[in-house]
């Protein structure tokens, strides 16, 4: 190949050659459970990304799961912004878990889906705002790109949380989490930077 | 007897009833002190448009005969004619028969006075880059003080070549200016279609002489009887006696003789621009087509954008509102992330939303206004490419004070909150939203989920067992909460953590009071 086009496309980040798989992602922002940092190709939840969480029903660890990383963005006074979520989130626990309620903004879920989308599109450009939550049912692949642009421009993570698995979305990681005993069951549907894709139990103390 | 020019009224030349009326006597007027003398004269520059009230309508008339017309007295007489239409002998207050007969073309527009209006008001916006003092005279007249402005703009000739430029090509009004040391006898040579430059208030009275007094702006009968008692010219005015002439003709018109030679204070009204803009524009047809739609637009936002500049402002929302017949109006809101004043990226946006719009009824007309000018900042770069994660804290506490607005101006104040938890035994009010709350509360102890549901939801009940979708496991519990007798919001209820069929763990109570229902009041996520 012509030695400058090679040039071009090894400084392309955007171009994912499967022989660097494990090298170049390692970038993921640790999720504080290691079965799961051990699993995930990037080492942790993605950088600058969209992620798809399906979940058949709520209440089954989704928050436990990111738990975490709501806890160490609130303590570097980055903020969580919380788009129609299913139920209210209760301050009294979530403090108890350590997250910061000074640095968490909820949406109240009477918003419109398309005001819903765009406050997501803003929060994720906006670099203030480190996590975008957001329990959608309708959410077309065209809009699920775009938000990954906007994540990428606010280096921002947006985690949807959806109940039916749609095939072909492009989110950077998708994971399906299914209920278990002591914990959850996490399936990789997809990730950026692996074609391997497996399951995990993560044990959690749910209560 | 010769043919009397076209006599306009002039405008904003009602005398004020507060000043004393007392005859101006008839001595030489004060030499001025030395102090004024120092003091650099006012120098008004009188800015007249006699076609507005064509010129407000959108098709160009350079070679139709047109005409503007009012009613008077039950019947429609000319206000405004074209120069064409004057060429064929179409004059004012002539009946529109009158005019019909004399050019059967002729092009007839119903005159607007709030349409000239809003016109005249756009031109003091506009003439504001000249100058700070703009006094608006109605209905077709600007006053603008040049003589701070000169320095600035290197010279009278140099701000006279520049409105003249622009007037013709962007505005395509016609005009008259005059410039001189007092701001009536500026507008009075406009009027009178003379272009004079007046340096000096000494020369005032040989240039204002040979004005007709018809270009006066008082009545016509006094007009006339002026003409009858010999004066033709305002030089014969000159040299009669103030006293008797006060007494023939009234005190006002000895006034505005001396307002307009500057021997008495002019004081004005100046133009103060709103802080907000808002433009209309008036469809000469019912629109259908977006495209169209977006022509239009694209020139208000034109205005928009020269109207913020002048401000050195920017804005981070404008509205347009498109005007249906019959159907509700129609708000397109136009927002950006970040302040801005460029008008393709405002134009693009446009074009998004109106590509998206289903017009399902023409648009008879369209209002774009914007509120809440922000001061402009130039775009801020900064000297080292990657300050993209390392921001310092304040840049991102702005940040978020940002996207806070946006959000709320979209989404609307309730939309958006805080939950914050509160000291009260009872969960269903032991958080609270939107709330600064003075005092951190407590942490607790107990188990609680991360989801509560906004009202307890009931269980059904299969031999006196909660059943969700299928039966139940208890995993931990019971706690008793027992609090709130006080309030008369008491509650007694045993909270079990449970799991249901589908693997989720569920925070359900069973009510101790009469019923022992059992009820779902929250999630572990």
């Amino acid at each position: 190949m012509n030695a400058q086009l090679q040039t071009l496309l090894e400084n392309n980040p955007q171009v994912w050659r499967a022989k660097d798989a494990g090298r170049y992602m390692m970038t993921g922002t640790p999720t504080g459970h290691p079965q799961l940092d051990a699993t995930l190709p990037a080492g942790g939840w993605p950088n600058n990304a969209i992620m798809e969480m399906v979940t058949p029903q709520w209440g089954m660890g989704e928050l436990q799961l990111l738990l975490p990383l709501m806890r160490s963005i609130t303590q570097q006074k980055r903020w969580i912004l919380w788009i129609s979520p299913p139920y209210v989130p209760y301050a009294p626990a979530l403090e108890r878990a350590g997250i910061d309620m000074d640095y968490v903004i909820v949406i109240q879920p009477d918003t419109s889906c398309k005001d819903a989308l765009w406050s997501i599109e803003k929060a994720l450009q906006t670099q203030a705002c480190a996590l975008v939550l957001a329990w959608l049912n309708w959410l077309p692949n065209g809009v699920i790109r775009r938000l990954q642009l906007a994540a990428e421009t606010g280096h921002s993570l947006g985690v949807l949380f959806r109940q039916r698995n749609d095939q072909h979305s492009p989110a950077a990681l998708r994971l399906h989490l299914h209920p278990s005993e002591k914990g959850v069951h996490v399936e990789i549907l997809k990730a950026r930077g692996t074609y391997q894709y497996r399951s995990v139990h993560v044990n959690l103390q749910l209560h | 007897m010769a043919k009397s020019p076209v006599v306009l009224p002039l405008p904003g030349l009602s005398l004020t009833k507060g000043l004393p009326t007392k005859v101006y006597s008839s001595e030489a007027p004060q030499p001025a002190s030395q102090a004024e003398a120092e003091t650099p004269q006012p120098l008004w520059l009188a800015l007249v448009f006699p076609k507005l009230a064509l010129e407000v309508h959108d098709d160009p008339q350079h070679n139709v005969p047109a005409v503007a017309v009012k009613g008077y007295k039950g019947r429609s007489v000319v206000h405004t004619a074209s120069q064409m239409a004057e060429t064929q002998g179409v004059s004012v207050d002539m009946p529109v028969n009158a005019a019909y007969a004399l050019c059967p073309g002729l092009k007839v527009y119903e005159l607007n006075e709030q349409v000239q209006q809003n016109r005249l008001q756009q031109l003091a916006v506009w003439a504001e880059q000249f100058t700070s003092k703009v006094s608006m005279q109605s209905p077709y007249a600007l006053l603008l003080e040049v003589q701070g402005s000169l320095k600035l703009f290197g010279g009278l000739s140099e701000i006279q070549n520049q409105i003249r430029q622009q007037l013709s090509q962007q505005w395509q009004h016609s005009f008259h200016s005059a410039v001189t040391p007092t701001p009536m006898a500026s507008l009075l040579l406009a009027f009178s279609g003379q272009s004079d430059v007046v340096q000096n208030k000494q020369h005032l009275r040989s240039v204002l002489g040979r004005l007709s007094v018809n270009n006066l702006p008082i009545g016509i009968k006094k007009k006339q009887q002026l003409r009858n008692t010999g004066v033709r010219v305002l030089r014969d005015l000159w040299r009669l006696p103030k006293e008797g002439l006060a007494r023939r003709f009234g005190p006002k018109l000895v006034k505005y003789l001396d307002r307009t030679l500057g021997l008495i204070p002019d004081p004005l009204d100046f133009y103060a621009s709103p802080d907000e803009f808002e433009m209309f524009y008036d469809f000469p047809m019912e629109v259908y087509k977006t495209d169209l739609l977006l022509n239009v637009a694209g020139q208000l936002l034109k205005h928009l954008v020269g109207f913020l500049r002048e401000r050195d402002a920017c804005i981070n929302e404008c509205q347009f509102h498109l005007y249906h017949d019959k159907q509700a109006t129609r708000c397109i809101k136009l927002g950006v992330r970040k302040a801005t004043r460029d008008q393709q990226h405002l134009i693009k946006l446009l074009e998004e939303h109106l590509n998206r719009l289903a017009l399902d009824a023409p648009v008879k007309s369209i209002r774009l206004t914007a509120k809440d000018l922000l001061p402009y900042l130039p775009q801020e770069q900064s000297l080292f490419a990657d300050l993209t994660f390392e921001q310092p804290l304040t840049a991102k506490e702005s940040n978020i004070e940002k996207l806070l607005e946006q959000l709320q101006a979209r989404l609307g104040n309730e939309a958006i909150k805080t939950v914050h938890s509160v000291n009260d035994h009872r969960p269903e009010y032991a958080y609270r939203f939107n709330e600064a709350v003075a005092k951190k509360s407590e942490l607790i102890k107990q188990q609680r989920p991360f989801w509560l549901l906004p009202e307890p939801q009931l269980l059904p009940q299969k031999d006196n067992q909660p059943w969700l979708k299928g039966p139940v496991v208890f995993v931990k519990g019971p706690e008793r909460i027992e609090a709130g007798w006080w309030s008369g919001h008491d509650i007694r209820r045993d909270y079990y953590i449970a799991m249901d069929s589908r693997g989720s763990h569920l925070w359900i109570y069973q009510e101790h009071n009469e019923h022992y229902r059992w009820y779902l009041h929250g999630l572990f996520a």
